[in-house]
């Protein structure tokens, strides 16, 4: 009702005529109890109680900080080029970094595939911190990678399909799939006795308190291990984040690649610190399952199962991101 | 003990993020509503993008610098940019007595305001008014992919153009049912 009448008083100074009109029209539709005109006015919005557990005001919050420090970014892009103030490039090192703490919760950046991997897998917690490193690694030069393609060699704009390089995408979901049937093939093997459960994923485990007995063995299995490792940080890391792709473009295009490049390297050490986490969370998470059944009672016999049947799980899941991925990204009906 | 709680949370935090988002692309929406004889026959759609999108999307199609898309460019602009989004029914959900609404996108036209900020603006005309007295109309901007995040236009972000019940009112909250997840449903409601 404010608006209408801050409207008519609008129509009233610019032309009289109009006004007598506007205010006719406006009386005749308070008469048949309706508001008027060709013009769009505002009409009465009620919000309704906000009744949000805990969960969805987390995931909120995630998304309103996001919006917010993605603004910020920008800022915080041209205050690092200017290079006059000291205060604000660290600030914004530090934003990119949150942000990109909290980007990586959402869905992508090969979380999923790294807690996966390290649920099927016996293994140090340094190799959840390694991997997290590799992601963080791979995640920036992917971005750089993308854009100077589109920019530099290209030339040429994605309009909405950033980051959808062809065959980047499939290529990582082959890798996940490859590494998922692996893992069977090794889960299978611990499962025939060729290896011990807990090692099946060329593991380094001192768990079982005489690695040093095994050490020739372990260090030439241990490389195969990284390799492994490293091959999927490279699957679930190549595919860039769309948002540091925007940052690097938006960088780009205003000729501040300099401090685009720090800004999307700080956010993608915060992905890579969040999938840290969640790495590190499965190792653990495994490890704490193990020494529950050990302290329930369950023997040898009960720890082999839940170590097999992990293993298993690990795989299955592995193979199962790789595979449908795959599947819906060629767009191939699964029935 | 410790670690058992440090599991859940872990779990928790990672239950989280799969349920819900990393948009890249930060919408600011309004919406008007185009009431005839009693009925809502489309909407119109106001999209403000985030600078990062703005700033490429306007450097890729507005090729001639100026600042402003010609009809060549917004024509290429809706072909490349915009027209694939209808894969998605352009994130626009619109439920009329509960059932999904068909509707068509018509008078696209992008712009550039100040400050280098993208607008996408468009109506979506639907197929059959919704008398909107009798049927309850639902609108929500929500993208399943959740690429996009849609939020309201910090000033005026809903109008109604045409003549319109004073009695009806619009309802603001989160979705449920077939909407379930989206964040800022609007129900338009006459009476109670």
């Amino acid at each position: 009702m404010t608006s209408l009448l801050r409207l008519l008083a609008v129509l009233r100074l610019v032309v009289p005529l109009l006004a007598v009109a506007a205010l006719t029209g406006a009386a005749l539709a308070q008469d048949s109890g309706q508001a008027a005109g060709s013009v769009a006015v505002s009409p009465v919005i009620e919000f309704v109680e906000d009744d949000r557990d805990l969960w969805e005001r987390w995931t909120q919050f995630l998304v309103d900080f996001q919006r917010r420090a993605n603004a910020e970014v920008a800022e915080h892009m041209n205050a690092i080029e200017s290079g006059e103030d000291l205060g604000a490039f660290f600030l914004g090192l530090a934003i990119a970094f949150i942000y990109g703490v909290l980007h990586a919760f959402g869905p992508g950046h090969g979380k999923f595939v790294v807690v996966s991997y390290f649920l099927g897998r016996e293994v140090q917690i340094g190799r959840g911190v390694a991997m997290a490193v590799q992601v963080a690694i791979v995640h920036v030069i992917a971005a750089i990678v993308i854009v100077w393609l589109a920019d530099i060699v290209l030339k040429a704009g994605f309009g909405m399909g950033l980051a959808e390089v062809p065959g980047v995408r499939a290529g990582s979901f082959l890798i996940i799939a490859i590494i998922g049937v692996y893992m069977f093939y090794q889960a299978i093997r611990a499962a025939l006795g060729y290896i011990d459960p807990g090692e099946s994923g060329h593991g380094h485990s001192h768990s079982h308190g005489h690695s040093h007995g095994h050490s020739h063995g372990h260090g030439h299995a241990s490389d195969a291990g990284r390799l492994e490792g490293g091959l999927l940080a490279f699957a679930a890391g190549v595919v860039p984040c769309p948002g540091a792709v925007l940052i690097m473009l938006y960088a780009v295009a205003n000729d501040m690649i300099y401090p685009g490049f720090i800004l999307v390297a700080a956010m993608s050490i915060g992905i890579g610190l969040t999938i840290c986490l969640l790495g590190v969370g499965a190792i653990i998470a495994r490890k704490t399952a193990v020494r529950l059944v050990e302290s329930a009672g369950g023997g040898a016999g009960g720890v082999a199962v839940l170590r097999h049947s992990m293993n298993f799980g690990g795989a299955l899941v592995v193979t199962l991101i790789g595979l449908v991925s795959f599947v819906a990204f060629l767009d191939v009906p699964l029935g | 003990m410790t670690r058992l709680s440090l599991l859940a949370g872990f779990a928790w935090l990672l239950a989280a993020g799969a349920a819900h988002a990393n948009p890249d692309i930060w919408v600011k929406s309004a919406i008007t509503y185009h009431v005839e004889d009693e009925s809502v026959v489309g909407l119109t759609l106001e999209w403000r993008f985030d600078q990062y999108f703005s700033n490429r999307t306007i450097r890729d199609f507005d090729r001639s610098g100026d600042g402003a898309f010609d009809e060549s460019e917004s024509a290429t602009l809706r072909q490349k940019a915009f027209d694939p989004l209808s894969q998605d029914r352009f994130h626009l959900h619109v439920l009329a007595n509960g059932e999904p609404k068909a509707f068509d996108v018509v008078d696209f036209a992008p712009r550039v305001e100040a400050e280098e900020v993208l607008v996408y603006r468009f109506t979506a005309r639907f197929d059959r008014p919704v008398p909107y007295r009798d049927v309850p109309l639902i609108v929500s901007q929500h993208d399943d992919a959740v690429i996009f995040d849609f939020s309201f236009s910090d000033g005026e972000f809903l109008l109604v153009q045409g003549p319109f019940d004073a009695a009806c009112k619009f309802r603001i909250g989160r979705g449920s049912g077939r909407l379930s997840g989206h964040k800022q449903t609007v129900a338009l409601v006459c009476g109670a």
